[in-house]
């Protein structure tokens, strides 16, 4: 018995002296079957020895051989993890890799930048409450004129150049256009819905005049449209104020000036404060500290009658915002035609 | 319209500078489009006769001048190649002070002395003309101050009046606006002429309802010679070339009062008088800008033998006022506003006259104007008033608008009392009458655009001020609506194309006939819709097809060496059918290079159609729409014949998508590789989408099995794909992973291997169970679709 318990406390000794000496994950596996091995481990011996012993000799010589087993098993796994973090330590320190080359390009393309900017004026109405309107760019011209206030012969009319259909023709005869304006949607909503409506109609519009940087044959408007039963300048002036914050910083002014457009009276012009300069007056606002931005006005009363409304019950608003003027503004683009030239090199910037 | 502030300020006193003015207009609704200045900051030039000019002794160039300023004697050396005994001109004296801090000293000059200077027009500050000195009428005094002479630091503004203030497009009607905004008053020009007897049988009005006044005044004697130069400078500054007195007069008033005139020289008048009639189908007339026009049934002011002018448009040559002009009909009178547009619409003229008439004029001021203009022609023409007729028929009742000052307030926001309403109001000449709240409202006649109560707010907001709206914050109250399904559809397709790569484009919608033609072949061209006045002709159609602006925008990309060019839009597309335009919105998609930009470590591979496959049935799943087929393009078209597909709804054709054609790709100069595609947006919104509903995330282990057999060519994928989900409820899906073709393979065969995956929803499948379905699968492949099993190595 004591031969086995002295042994064992050789055999504890030995082996934790050898596992610190070791270096390399071979050895320390040639060290481990030496003393742990199947069949020839030093241990394992003493373990298959044990039967042989008298009950109680068992019962303590075990008991040792197990610790003896234990601590030699935690200094193996001690000194494994060791050698590998000195193994990790050391491959680490030899790689070296030039990390200014160039990563993988994600192909990722970007929404046109009118897109944005109509989508980001519309999101501002209709997250207070504003519906979203549509309609055709082939027009009527009782749609895009007569009911919004340009009865035929009307001098007003030569505001809008406009593009004719070739031999298609409305039912009351008049050849069919293309919308020289949004404003059409409110007459088809109005004539469709009941009030209180409050509406934003983006979409594209076609005039008939020559392209230079700053004007172009086919443009964007959103076009807005309240009526309710007691709706004010007041209201209107609230509203683009909010639209002008939203978009160009909670610093922007507007300013209201009178101006004419058949389909609302009073008809005004919205100039809104430059915020490149702060008002103070720079080469974009051509030095006044304003920017014309939009068209407004309230419904004009022959619109309702035009829609059925009776003008003595409800009042409204209406306003136009061209897109491409805002985006121009905001992004600082100088020549509307980059817009749809369509090259990718002008697209990724947005 | 351009307007002269000195000519302002004979109708109203006014301090303001005309950038002050500007900003006045400005918030009265009448934009400013440019400030023009005449001379200003001249002291001390007068004018002065050129008594004698000799050549300089020194110099060859040089001229030695004695001048004459009326009271003193000058010599002064002049380089200016026109001077010559005789002119008048302007002098700059010595201690004169001329525009550009420049000051005439005392001068030797090649050894003469020089006391002055005779100016330029530039050197006055008076245009570019540095050609030689400027030459005055010879009847200017001598001695006055130039500022005087040529009415100096005058500044002319060019004023953008709006279509429906007719009102404000004269000198006078801007006088009127500004005295209501400076609550000033105003002064009405010089229109005194003696009483004379009425002529009856001078104006005979056959169509009053074109015309439903006319005055015609007879002048006899008058002399026709140049205007005076004060008259002449403000005809200039206002952009209009003097010509005679006559005519001068005629246009000053134009522009001084706002209403169009005309004088006929009488005697070349039929009889010496004017009908008003509707013109005939055979008549025609040769107008003043010398072009024959047929007159149609435009209402012209006729004589005994035919049409002398078109009414309210332009006049005719043939009854113009001459050089041998003796007596004159001077013609003052009312068109209706329609008429005249259509007239000057069909006969495609614009004249300063049409443009106002077709605005309409003011019924009071027809009278005053033809009276301001026969004083002229009496002070400037001399001449004697001889007779007159205002034939008319009625005349036009004042309106009168009830309203209330809560109405009005309401209308703007504002809490303005009665009085103060009715305060600005009066400035502009209206008449109110003024209770506890109500307000009765009578607009002066020349304001024929205030006709209700939103027009009477807005003229109390000018007048009060835009600033004094308040801002209010008032949200919907309209319950909100869905959005629609084709604009969800919309975005998520833009989102998911870019995720995938592409850029969003955005065309002008139209194309040419040409470049349809390059795409869909020429047949298809009677299908699109044309405009009736197209621009150009790049620009003729309405697109049928997104396609054809896009690979325009591709071959652009590609020409400035743009590389892997993916390009999507989505707009309206336009066709015709039985008389009516349909309009359809459309998504359609470009896309050329690499499936993988370039990397230095990764190399790219070219797109295949493969991809372009992909792009489409993940947007069709995105969008839940059931039923979708793909159907090979059975007719030739703009698609490769091999690699391309329709998309079929049932029996409906909603789309393609696909490898361009190679000709196709030539005639637009883009790679052969092109792919391209496009789906008609709103009719697949049409469609019912499948509900988006959760179908559990499987909790069961799968089994999965690899097949690989040789199959005839003719036997596709899809039917074998199609094939394997019927043969057992366990069959959850079908990978594809290699498609083999081999010489070693039997002729017309390829080899097809793919791994099915079993999986039962609710306990763990085992080797023997999917063993007997992967034998059934294996006998059927065989029997049905004539698969061999490939020998294992």
């Amino acid at each position: 018995m004591s031969s086995l318990t002295d042994d064992l406390q050789t055999i504890q000794s030995q082996s934790l002296q050898e596992v610190e000496r070791i270096i390399s994950l071979e050895e320390l596996e040639t060290l481990r079957l030496k003393f742990l091995g199947r069949k020839d481990g030093l241990l394992t011996k003493v373990l298959q020895a044990l039967p042989t012993l008298s009950p109680a000799e068992r019962k303590d010589v075990g008991r040792q051989a197990n610790e003896v087993k234990k601590a030699l098993e935690t200094a193996l796994e001690n000194r494994r993890q060791a050698i590998e973090d000195a193994q990790i330590a050391q491959s680490l320190a030899k790689e070296s890799i030039d990390l200014t080359l160039p990563g993988t390009p994600v192909l990722r393309g970007k929404l046109h930048p009118l897109t944005q900017v109509l989508e980001e004026i519309v999101s501002v109405f209709t997250r207070l409450g504003f519906n979203l309107a549509e309609g055709p760019e082939v027009e009527t011209d009782d749609n895009n004129f007569t009911a919004l206030n340009h009865p035929p012969d009307h001098p007003a009319r030569d505001a809008h150049d406009t593009f004719y259909l070739k031999d298609l023709k409305d039912e009351s005869g008049l050849p069919l256009l293309l919308r020289t304006h949004t404003s059409p949607v409110q007459i088809r909503y109005m004539r469709t819905h009941q009030p209180p409506l409050y509406i934003v109609a983006p979409g594209r519009v076609f005039r008939h005049e020559a392209v230079d940087a700053t004007h172009s044959f086919v443009f964007h408007q959103v076009e807005g449209l309240a009526v309710d039963k007691d709706i004010s300048m007041a209201d209107l002036k609230g509203m683009l104020t909010l639209f002008a914050q939203h978009l160009f910083g909670p610093g922007a002014e507007i300013r209201f000036r009178p101006s004419y457009f058949p389909f609302v009276e009073p008809g005004i012009e919205v100039d809104i404060s430059c915020t490149l300069c702060g008002g103070k007056g720079c080469r974009v606002c051509k030095q006044s500290g304003w920017l014309e931005m939009l068209g407004a006005g309230l419904v004009n009363p022959n619109v309702f009658r035009a829609v059925g409304y009776d003008p003595r019950k409800v009042t409204g608003y209406a306003f136009g915002i061209g897109v491409e003027r805002v985006a121009m503004f905001k992004y600082g683009v100088d020549d509307m035609r980059l817009f749809f030239d369509n090259d990718i090199r002008f697209l990724q910037q947005f | 319209m351009k307007v002269s502030t000195l000519w302002l300020k004979e109708f109203v006193d006014f301090d303001q500078s005309p950038e002050e003015l500007a900003v006045f207009l400005r918030n009265l609704g009448f934009d400013t489009a440019s400030i023009t200045r005449f001379g200003g900051g001249i002291e001390n030039v007068v004018t002065a006769k050129v008594e004698t000019a000799g050549k300089h002794p020194n110099a060859n160039k040089l001229s030695l001048c004695q001048v004459f300023d009326g009271k003193d004697r000058w010599t002064v050396v002049c380089g200016a190649p026109n001077v010559a005994a005789g002119q008048t001109v302007p002098l700059a004296r010595v201690g004169a002070k001329l525009p550009g801090g420049i000051n005439i000293e005392k001068a030797v000059i090649r050894g003469q002395e020089s006391s002055g200077m005779i100016c330029s027009a530039k050197e006055l500050a008076l245009g570019e003309d540095h050609g030689g000195i400027m030459v005055l009428p010879p009847e200017t005094p001598l001695g006055e101050d130039i500022n005087a002479v040529l009415a100096l630091g005058d500044a002319v503004l060019d004023v953008e009046v709006t279509p429906n203030r007719p009102d404000v497009l004269s000198h006078w009607g801007v006088a009127r606006e500004i005295a209501a905004s400076l609550n000033r008053k105003i002064r009405l020009p010089n229109h005194e002429i003696p009483k004379t007897t009425e002529v009856s049988s001078l104006v005979e009005i056959r169509n009053p309802e074109f015309c439903p006044r006319y005055t015609g005044r007879t002048i006899e004697n008058v002399e026709v010679r140049s205007s005076p130069l004060w008259m002449r400078l403000r005809l200039e500054r206002c952009g209009v070339r003097p010509i005679n007195n006559l005519v001068d007069i005629t246009n000053y008033v134009l522009l001084e009062m706002g209403h169009p005139l005309h004088a006929f020289d009488r005697d070349k008048l039929q009889e010496g008088r004017v009908i008003v009639r509707l013109g005939g189908k055979e008549e025609s007339l040769l107008c003043l800008d010398e072009v024959t026009r047929p007159v149609g049934e435009a209402l012209v002011i006729a004589d005994a033998k035919g049409p002398a002018a078109v009414a309210g448009v332009m006049g005719g040559e043939p009854t113009a006022v001459q050089e041998s002009t003796k007596n004159i009909l001077l013609e003052s009178a009312c068109f209706v506003p329609s008429n005249i547009r259509r007239t000057r619409t069909r006969l495609n003229m614009s004249t300063e006259s049409s443009y106002r008439f077709e605005r309409g004029t003011d019924w009071t001021m027809s009278d005053l104007a033809g009276r301001r203009a026969a004083h002229l022609f009496l002070t400037l023409a001399g001449g004697k008033l001889t007779g007159e007729q205002d034939a008319k028929a009625g005349s036009p009742k004042p309106v009168e608008i009830k309203v209330t000052a809560s109405r009005i307030n309401l209308f703007l926001g504002t809490e303005l009392s009665v009085q103060q309403m009715k305060e600005a109001l009066e400035r502009l000449d209206f008449r109110c009458l003024a209770g506890d709240d109500s307000l009765l409202v009578t607009p002066p006649i020349h304001r024929q655009d205030v006709r209700e109560d939103a027009d009477v707010a807005e003229e109390v907001a000018r007048l009060v001020g835009y600033d004094k709206v308040p801002q209010k914050r008032r949200a919907s109250t309209q319950p909100p609506e869905p959005a629609t399904i084709e604009r969800r559809m919309l975005l998520s397709a833009r989102q998911y194309f870019v995720g995938a790569g592409f850029y969003e484009a955005r065309n002008y919608g139209l194309s040419s006939r040409d470049l349809w033609g390059k795409l869909a072949g020429s047949a298809s061209a009677g299908a699109a819709v044309e405009l009736g006045n197209p621009i150009s002709l790049s620009g003729e159609l309405l697109s049928p097809s997104l396609l054809v602006n896009l690979l325009v925008n591709l071959q652009g990309n590609v020409r400035r060496g743009n590389k892997d060019v993916r390009l999507f839009e989505s707009a309206r597309t336009f066709f015709q059918k039985e008389g009516k335009a349909l309009e359809k919105t459309s998504l359609a998609w470009v896309a050329s290079g690499c499936a993988n930009p370039d990397h230095w470590k990764f190399k790219p591979r070219p797109l295949e159609i493969w991809d372009a496959k992909s792009w489409v049935k993940t947007l069709l799943k995105e969008w839940r729409i059931p039923g979708i087929r793909f159907v090979k393009p059975h007719e030739m078209s703009f698609l490769h014949p091999a690699e391309a597909l329709h998309v079929f709804i049932g029996e409906k054709n909603v789309g393609f998508f696909g490898k361009i054609h190679p000709r196709r790709a030539d005639a637009f100069d883009v790679p052969r590789e092109t792919l391209l595609g496009e789906l008609e947006l709103s009719t697949l919104a049409q469609e019912p989408a499948l509900p988006l509903k959760f179908e559990g995330v499987p909790r069961q282990p799968a089994v999965y099995r690899d097949f690989s057999l040789i199959f005839p060519d003719t036997v596709s994928w899809a039917s074998v794909a199609h094939f394997l989900l019927r043969q057992s409820p366990w069959v959850e899906n079908i990978e594809l992973f290699d498609v083999f073709i081999d010489p070693a393979l039997p002729p017309g065969h390829r080899s097809l291997a793919f791994r099915v995956t079993f999986r039962h929803p609710e306990r763990t499948l085992t080797d023997a169970e999917v063993g007997e379905v992967q034998e059934k699968i294996l006998k059927s492949l065989q029997t049905d679709f004539k698969a061999v099993m490939r020998k294992q190595d």
